[in-house]
């Protein structure tokens, strides 16, 4: 996978607006671009430093959002449909409402199990998430088994697919 | 595997975390053990549903373009603010500097003061030690004029200045008695370094040649016309030379000896040779005695107003014994 893909997605899954994870995804690269001047990260390094700033600028976008929350949430509640008849069933729709759903599971994992969840489904190994998130790597498997788990009491809640 | 397995165990088995030899014990352990395998199933179960959920996130078309053509964009924008950014603090480094200049120049602390009236000071006294390493070279000029506006030249040495052409002006003034020797003494050494004593000797030698020689032409002169008395002494207010006042005294004694002897003991030709001697040592007196006087530090100039004083005492000595010989004779 590209690296602005993963970059992108991650965004995208904690942010739930696009414009922000395009915001995001450009001040990542943007950093990167001023860090290849001072240090640049190690290739092997790579992926897991921009899909750290990745998550750590998300995070801080998620404080200070408002109006694309709003907004998502509004979407959510007509994708759902008060009584589960009134909104449109075309496959764009459909598929978008299952993202929603996914990312507002996901949006009740704690950190650092959220993110671990992230980063794995971008395909980094524990070692990688380990160091990305900046801890144990015998840590990762469990955090990650607690997050499955959680992500399936949660989306099951919600109304997802099993 | 005698243990049953933790859900991160079986969960980095289902990601395919574990090393090849845990693995192996882990895959036997889930053959053997009914509990463990549920387990594995309901960790299964729950990667399902995670990949299941974000599928469709994974799936999402990603802007790369309209990604690509924005990072573009900013980079450019990013560079273009770097070097105003940079344009605009090199204009600030150098506004700064000029304003601390100035601050500087208008605000004297007293220390500042203090280090600029040392610095004025310090130009000052260079300005005075230059001026005065300059100072020889005026003196010289002035020796010059001195020597052709004071030292009107004799009757008998209007040639005199062509024997030694070469020499240096430093030495014209003070040459005089020497050249009178080397039209009378061919074999003299020139030398300008020639000790006191040595010129005395060729001094006294050249009188007592000219004046023989001028008795033997039966040539005429008037010792009143040259008086020893009219040394340029008279014009000197002090003495240049420690012991100028011996060679006055000297001088005064012998040329009263020889007046008293009276004018009429000399040949008419020792008369002549005698004046015109005379004349030429005091020229010679004066001319170095007004570079010594110019130039107190010469002591080059100090050597030749002695030689000449000595010359003067020689010569005079010579006539003093010549009359008293020929007013013996008589």
């Amino acid at each position: 996978m590209l690296h602005h893909r993963a970059v992108y997605n991650t965004s995208y899954a904690l942010l739930r607006d696009s414009g922000l994870a395009e915001d995001v995804t450009q001040e990542v690269f943007l950093r990167l671009y001023r860090q290849l001047d001072a240090q640049p990260p190690a290739n092997e390094f790579l992926r897991p430093w921009l899909l750290r700033v990745a998550i750590n600028l998300s995070h801080n976008t998620m404080r200070s959002r408002t109006r694309s929350v709003a907004r998502e949430e509004e979407f959510a509640k007509q994708a759902v449909g008060d009584d589960g008849l009134t909104a449109p069933l075309d496959a764009d729709y459909e598929r978008r409402t299952e993202i929603e759903e996914a990312r507002r599971a996901l949006e009740k994992i704690e950190e650092p199990m959220r993110s671990c969840l992230l980063l794995k489904q971008q395909g980094l190994s524990y070692r990688e998430i380990a160091s990305t998130l900046s801890i144990n790597e015998t840590y990762v498997g469990s955090l990650v088994a607690r997050g499955r788990k959680e992500f399936a009491r949660v989306y099951g809640k919600i109304g997802g697919r099993r | 595997m005698e243990f049953c397995l933790n859900q991160a165990t079986l969960h980095a088995y289902l990601d395919g975390e574990l090393s090849p030899e845990t693995l192996n014990g882990v895959a036997l352990h889930l053959a053997a053990c009914d509990t463990c395998a549920q387990a594995a199933h309901a960790a299964e179960a729950e990667l399902a549903i995670f990949n299941t959920a974000f599928a469709p996130v994974m799936q999402a078309s990603v802007p790369t373009e309209k990604l690509r053509a924005r990072l573009d964009e900013a980079i450019a924008e990013m560079n273009a603010s770097h070097r105003q950014s940079a344009t605009r603090a090199a204009t600030m480094r150098v506004r700064s500097f000029f304003e601390s200049l100035v601050a500087s120049l208008t605000t004297f602390t007293p220390r500042q003061a203090t280090a600029f009236a040392s610095l004025l000071v310090a130009v000052a006294l260079a300005v005075v030690f230059f001026a005065l390493m300059g100072a020889p070279d005026d003196t010289n000029s002035s020796k010059l004029i001195a020597r052709n506006a004071e030292t009107p030249a004799p009757a008998g040495s209007a040639t005199r200045t062509d024997d030694n052409p070469a020499r240096g002006d430093d030495q014209v003034a003070v040459q005089t008695p020497d050249k009178v020797v080397n039209t009378s003494v061919p074999a003299r050494n020139d030398s300008g370094g020639a000790s006191v004593a040595n010129r005395s000797r060729f001094v006294k030698a050249a009188v007592n040649t000219r004046t023989q020689v001028a008795r033997t032409r039966g040539e005429g002169g008037d010792v009143a016309a040259a008086p020893a008395s009219a040394v340029p002494t008279a014009t000197a207010s002090e003495p240049v030379i420690e012991d100028e006042k011996t060679y006055l005294n000297s001088i005064a004694s012998l040329t009263s000896a020889i007046e008293a002897q009276g004018a009429e003991g000399m040949t008419p030709t020792l008369r002549a040779e005698y004046a015109r001697n005379l004349a030429v040592v005091n020229q010679a007196i004066v001319a170095s005695r007004v570079a010594a006087r110019r130039n107190p530090q010469d002591t080059d100039a100090k050597e030749f107003l002695r030689a000449a004083y000595q010359n003067k005492v020689e010569l005079l000595s010579a006539v003093a014994d010549q009359t008293q010989i020929a007013s013996g004779r008589d």
